[in-house]
Parts: C-alpha cells; sequence; structure tokens
C-alpha cells in the first residue's frame, strides 16, 4: 500500500457501477422479467411434464395388446380363450398372458353398469391381456395370423391407432409449450430492448461523460451489457425459483392427495405430476438462456443506439 | 496539433456563431480563450474537443483531419484530450475519487495501480478529505476541483478548460492556475476559457484568442 492510501479510505472496486443499478426503471424491469421467466419456466417445465407423461402412457399401451373374444350362442368361451392363451404364449414377443374370467369381466363392467346386477343372461366378451416383450414386427404379424386363424371372430387390438392418437396429441401439445415459450423469450428480448433505449437516453450524460473522457463504445456498451446481465439474472433468478417452487408444491400435493379418489382418478387420466429431474434442469436451462438472451439483446441495442449517437 | 482552417459553425438554420476561424494551437504551448458571455467560447472548445462538428471548414488534430475520424480513432483522439466543462459534468451516483478516476477506468488501467495516483492528485486540489463524497455533498467549488482533476488525471497532451475558476475563490484560482502552468511545463497544451481578466493578468503576455461577433482573432504579444 502506498503512502498515499494510508490516511484515507479509498473503495476499492468502483468499476461495477458506471450505470447506476439501484433505480426505479431497473426495478421495474426486474419485475417483469421475473414474470415472464416464471411463465416460460411453466412452459418448459410443464412440456417436460405432459412430454413424460404421454411416453408413458404410448410405453404403457404399447407394451400391450388385448384380444376380445366375442360371445357366440353354443360356442365355448372358456375353451375360446384357453386356445387364445396358449397360441399367445407360444409368440416370442409375448412376455405374460391374462385371461380375464367372466366374473373379472362382470366386474369390470360395475363402474358402467352398477353393481348387485345378474348379468349371466347377457352376452358380454371376454378379453385376452397380452403383455408384450417386444414389438418385433415378424413376431406380431405371425401372432395375430395365428390368432385370426384359431379364433376368427375374435378381434386382435393392438392399440396402434389409440397409440398414434395419443402421439400426435402429445407432439401438439409439446409445440403448444414451446411456441408459448418463445412468445414469452420474444417478450423479454423486447422487453429488454426497449429497457436498453430507455436506460440510454436516460444515461445519456453519463454515456456523453464516458465519451469525453476517452471511453471506447465497445466499453460503454460493455458496461451496459453487464448492467442488463445483472438485472436479468436477478429477475429470472426470482422468476426460475418461483416455478421450481411451485412444480415442488404441486408435486408434494399430488403426493399426498394420491390415494384418495380424486388423485387416483387424475393419476388414472394424466399420470403422476412429477416433474422429471430432466425438468428442472430445462427450468435451469431456461433461466441461463434468458439472461444470455438479455444481455445478448442489451449489447446489441447500445451498441446501435451508439451508432445511432455518432 | 490542432488546426482550425476557415471553421464555422451554426446551430441549425441560425446564423454562424463562428466565422472562418483559423488558428493553431501549437504543442506545448498555453493560451486563454476569451472574450464575452455569449461569444461561443464553449461551441469553440466543443469543437476543439471534437463533440460538435464544423458546418464548414477543416479541423486537423494530432496531424488528423477530424472529419474522417471513425468511433475508434476519435476515441484514441480524446483520450489524448482533458477537458473540464463549466458545469462539472460528474457523473453523480460515482464518489470524488472515482470520476477523478474514470479516465484511466476506461484505459483499461487497473485500479491498484493507479489509486495512488489518484489519491495523491485529490490531495494536491484540496480534496483529500472529500475522497469518497458524492458530487451531490460538494460545494461547486469542490465539484470544479473534482473536475480539473479529472482533466488532469490521464496526463493529457491537450487540455481544455471551460472556465475552469468559474467558482472557486481567489486562492484556490491561483492555485489552480500554477496547476495548469506546471501542466504546461510538462508540455501539456493549455487552453483555457475565461472572461476573467484578472486571472489572465495573473500570468502577463500569454497567448489569447479572442472571439467576438463569430470571429476568433489570435493576440500572442510574444510573436511579435
Amino acid at each position: 500500500m502506498s503512502e498515499a492510501d494510508e490516511d484515507v479510505a479509498v473503495p476499492n472496486t468502483p468499476v461495477a457501477a458506471l450505470i447506476p443499478h439501484d433505480t426505479v426503471s431497473g426495478r421495474a424491469l426486474t419485475a417483469v422479467i421475473a414474470i415472464l421467466t416464471f411463465l416460460a419456466c411453466l412452459c418448459a417445465g410443464g412440456g417436460v411434464l405432459l412430454a413424460a407423461s404421454t411416453s408413458a402412457w404410448r410405453s404403457d399401451v404399447s407394451r400391450e395388446i388385448t384380444i376380445q373374444v366375442r360371445p357366440h350362442a353354443g360356442a365355448d368361451a372358456d375353451a375360446e380363450v384357453n386356445k387364445l392363451v396358449i397360441i399367445a404364449s407360444a409368440s416370442p414377443a409375448v412376455a405374460t398372458v391374462n385371461a380375464m374370467s367372466r366374473a373379472d369381466t362382470e366386474k369390470s363392467l360395475a363402474p358402467w353398469l352398477g353393481a348387485g346386477l345378474d348379468l349371466s343372461q347377457l352376452p358380454i366378451p371376454r378379453l385376452v391381456v397380452v403383455r408384450l416383450a417386444s414389438r418385433d414386427p415378424a413376431a406380431m404379424a405371425a401372432l395375430r395370423a395365428a390368432i385370426a386363424k384359431a379364433a376368427p371372430d375374435a378381434m386382435f387390438d393392438d392399440h396402434m391407432v389409440w397409440l398414434s392418437h395419443l402421439t400426435t396429441v402429445g407432439r401438439y401439445m409439446t409445440l403448444f409449450a414451446t411456441l408459448l415459450f418463445l412468445l414469452v423469450a420474444a417478450a423479454i428480448a423486447i422487453a429488454i430492448g426497449f429497457a436498453t433505449r430507455g436506460a440510454m437516453a436516460g444515461a445519456r450524460e453519463i454515456v456523453e461523460v464516458l465519451h469525453f473522457v476517452g471511453a471506447s463504445d465497445r466499453f460503454i456498451t460493455r458496461h451496459f451489457q453487464r448492467y442488463f446481465f445483472r438485472l436479468s439474472a436477478e429477475g429470472t433468478g426470482v422468476g426460475g425459483a418461483a416455478a421450481i417452487v411451485l412444480f415442488l408444491i404441486g408435486e408434494f400435493a399430488a403426493a399426498r392427495g394420491a390415494n384418495g379418489p380424486d388423485g387416483v382418478a387424475m393419476t388414472v387420466l394424466i399420470g403422476s405430476f412429477r416433474l422429471p429431474l430432466v425438468g428442472y434442469a430445462a427450468i435451469l436451462g431456461v433461466c441461463v438462456l434468458l439472461v444470455a438472451m438479455a444481455g445478448l439483446f442489451a449489447r446489441i441495442v447500445a451498441a446501435a443506439h451508439l451508432r445511432a449517437l455518432s | 496539433m490542432l488546426r482550425f482552417e476557415n471553421v464555422g459553425l451554426r446551430y441549425g438554420l441560425g446564423s454562424e456563431i463562428i466565422r472562418d476561424a483559423s488558428f493553431n494551437i501549437a504543442p506545448q504551448s498555453f493560451q486563454f480563450l476569451t472574450g464575452p458571455s455569449g461569444a461561443g467560447k464553449t461551441s469553440l472548445l466543443r469543437l476543439m474537443l471534437l463533440s460538435l462538428k464544423p458546418t464548414r471548414g477543416h479541423i486537423t488534430i494530432f496531424d488528423k483531419d477530424a472529419a474522417t475520424l471513425d468511433a475508434e480513432k476519435l476515441t484514441g483522439v480524446r483520450r489524448r484530450i482533458g477537458v473540464v466543462f463549466q458545469d462539472f459534468r460528474l457523473l453523480d451516483h460515482l464518489s470524488t475519487y472515482d470520476n477523478v478516476a474514470l479516465p484511466l477506468l476506461v484505459q483499461g488501467r487497473s485500479p491498484n495501480a493507479y489509486r495512488a495516483e489518484v489519491v495523491e492528485l485529490l490531495k494536491w486540489v484540496g480534496l483529500g478529505d472529500r475522497i469518497n463524497a458524492l458530487p451531490a455533498v460538494l460545494s461547486g467549488g469542490e465539484k470544479q476541483r473534482a473536475a480539473i482533476a479529472r482533466a488532469l488525471i490521464a496526463r493529457p497532451e491537450l487540455l481544455l478548460a471551460d472556465e475552469p475558476t468559474g467558482n472557486v475563490d481567489p486562492e484556490m484560482a491561483w492555485r489552480l492556475l500554477r496547476l495548469f502552468v506546471e501542466l504546461h511545463k510538462s508540455g501539456t497544451s493549455v487552453v483555457i476559457a475565461t472572461h476573467d481578466l484578472g486571472l489572465m493578468e495573473a500570468l502577463g503576455s500569454v497567448r489569447k484568442l479572442v472571439i467576438a461577433d463569430g470571429h476568433v482573432q489570435v493576440i500572442d504579444e510574444n510573436e511579435t
């Protein structure tokens, strides 16, 4: 330390504060960025959650086929079902075969027809649920042919139509989430652009003085970029953290109510509300991306503003 | 160092406030720029600083044609010029120390490298006890001295000062004038805009640029 420093307290880091930080417009912009980031993170997290759910549905449905044995007068349904179980079990593509008994089938109709009814006189189709080990096309074709030959009236349903609809719906929903995310990102970019122009107009005297003392446009641009980088980091930090907390609360609430009637119905309909780790990574990625984007936009707008000034 | 040839300046569609100004600022020279209030002293200084473009004529600075300077070269030129504004132009959110250190900071020098230098200059201009004060709490004279320190800190080749002693007492004015003279002796060309006759007389026969009715007249008793 030099002699000059010994009797005066000199600030150590004057570099960071060339553009004043704690301003009303700065705080307002931080709040806007926080809200938009929160929405962007909900889109990203929601998209991942949706993709995970549809993937689970697709996986469940695609691993299963159903053979329906229609009732015929005089036909022995049990014998036909047993025959189909033997044929299906022999296929290399099949993991397990479960033939639903007449009692099980009647039980499964109870939610629609009501309990306590005598259904013995009704012609109720019988179901054979086949769990697949693989979807090998050749093995599947052979299984389909063997079932058609053994029971021409049996209906072989590999759920491909449903799977195709599910895939399409999942794809559209993911696309929608992506579109929403892009819209929010564009809104942030526009907000940053306007804020940069406003900040530069407000800091006109600062820019002028910096020019007069020999600051290059690059130096000034870098400081404006740093300023907006910091603002957006604060905003995205708050927005991203809020989104993560919301997903954790959702997960906690879903886990608590999972065993109740509503929880079961929700789980059956939309799967479990549990954001996978990749979802949290996506939220962090969105925050990093938005901060980088804000910094880049601030730099571009500030550079253009300085070019216009000169 | 700085040459004006038939330079004219007008704001918008108004009449010319500077007409056919032709003069030189030689290296290591000392001169006053004087004239009545509103005569155009500040405008002439701004032309010298290249913050205004002349509406006609030709300005050469450090052997470069001012009209052809791009942003990068203009920055290089400005780093060789120190300027003291009449209204100080200190940044309100920065401390006195940070304001004075600004020209060194923008040159990319490390704060550790210039700390002692800045403190020493601040002490010299009598602001040793105001280092951490913000401009809002400085008196007019203190702001003036901080602005002068900022202009001097990077040891410019050309110093332009607009009424640099306008807000200080005679004793401090004399002290600051001595500082400018010392700076001039160390090789800096100095242009001081003032209408303080006492200040000009204090230095005896110094070159003067007198602006009146838009015309610049050079009075240099040493040349004749």
